[in-house]
């Protein structure tokens, strides 16, 4: 099941990436504040998800409608080690919506970036087709 | 016409940074920047490479986190080692530097066995009742060859790849799963189709793979049962 943003503890582990909405409560502190588009949350989870799985080795691992959350898995090309990404659109006012992403690799230590920069990839692509 | 490949490499090489600028794709374990070796220069122009090195440090930090002083220090110098000889060997390697030339597939041979050497002492440290599982497995029969890759973790995860091929170079299923386990058998699900099983006895340097329901992973009539060796 998708993860609930409010109970979200990050490890210490440089892995990790974590987006949420201005303001949000939580026990987390966010690398980055996600941006807001004009639209409701089902429309910016699924126009997310289109984007997400545009890319290469990247799969919908679960999905609560109702919560507007999803969990997502990309794995790297040759030896398939995953990242993983939950997500949850969140409702800021009628017609806005922020985002929570908590992506992180599954193994090692260190991700070199990669989850950050796959995060911003798709918040840019996210922005592009939502405006 | 050496001037001409320098000059068409020197674009490629910046059209990658562009390229790393705008989506930071291309990033490996190390920076990009300033590289001048044949080698390096080829990890930083390859996805495909720059992903493995990135696997590759993954899982030497993994590895390093489980371990003492004393083998962790070992193990950062036989990392060293391993770069060393990696430089050697491919930077001697005759031809482009383009993504699947010689330099390449050099490289991708060395880093795909650095990591099966890792993964096998981790399996002799913490394989359980000295389980060691991890290796490069081939299978070859009656016109089907298939290769597995069997990649233990500190955590007791196994990653398990198998690849096979109708020859001479049909390719015919791809199974990839992660499984746990600690002991001589080890089953699990298809990473992209559930309902496909997959049970791997090892014995010695002999894996027998057995599977149920995994036609969504295969075409042309493939199957990855088999016995693999080492």
């Amino acid at each position: 099941m998708p993860i609930d943003f409010t109970q979200l503890k990050l490890t210490w582990r440089p892995n990790q990436f974590l987006v949420l909405p201005a303001g949000f409560i939580g026990k987390a502190q966010a690398h980055a504040e996600s941006p807001v588009f004009l639209a409701a949350p089902e429309h910016v989870l699924e126009a997310l998800k289109r984007v997400a799985l545009a890319e290469p080795r990247t799969a919908l691992l679960a999905e609560d409608r109702a919560a507007h959350r999803m969990a997502l898995v990309a794995r790297s090309k040759t030896f398939h080690f995953p990242d993983f990404i939950d997500v949850e659109a969140v409702a800021l006012a009628p017609g806005q919506t922020a985002l929570a992403i908590y992506s992180r690799a599954k193994y090692g230590i260190r991700d070199f970036g990669v989850n950050r920069a796959r995060t911003e990839r798709w918040l840019a692509a996210l922005k592009a087709a939502l405006g | 016409m050496r001037g001409i490949a320098r000059t068409t490499f020197l674009m490629a090489i910046l059209c990658a940074g562009h390229a790393s600028a705008q989506n930071d794709r291309l990033r490996p374990s190390f920076d990009c920047n300033g590289v001048e070796s044949r080698v390096q220069m080829t990890i930083c122009n390859s996805q495909d490479l720059t992903e493995l090195d990135r696997d590759l440090a993954r899982y030497l930090l993994s590895f390093k986190t489980t371990l003492d002083d004393a083998p962790a220090r070992a193990l950062d110098a036989g990392q060293v080692a391993w770069e060393r000889a990696r430089d050697t060997q491919c930077n001697r390697v005759i031809g482009e530097i383009d993504p699947d030339g010689p330099v390449y597939r050099c490289l991708m041979a060395m880093y795909r066995t650095r990591l099966v050497q890792l993964a096998q002492q981790n399996d002799r440290l913490h394989g359980a009742r000295g389980r060691a599982i991890s290796g490069y497995y081939r299978f070859v029969e009656s016109g089907v060859s298939g290769e597995m890759w069997v990649i233990g973790w500190p955590d007791a995860t196994v990653t398990v790849l198998i690849d096979t091929l109708t020859l001479p170079d049909a390719p015919t299923c791809a199974f990839r799963m992660e499984t746990a386990g600690d002991g001589n058998r080890i089953e699990g699900i298809s990473q992209s189709a559930p309902e496909c099983r997959v049970s791997i006895t090892f014995e010695g340097r002999a894996a027998s793979v057995a599977s149920q329901n995994c036609a969504a992973v295969c075409v042309l009539n493939g199957r990855v049962d088999g016995v693999y060796r080492r």
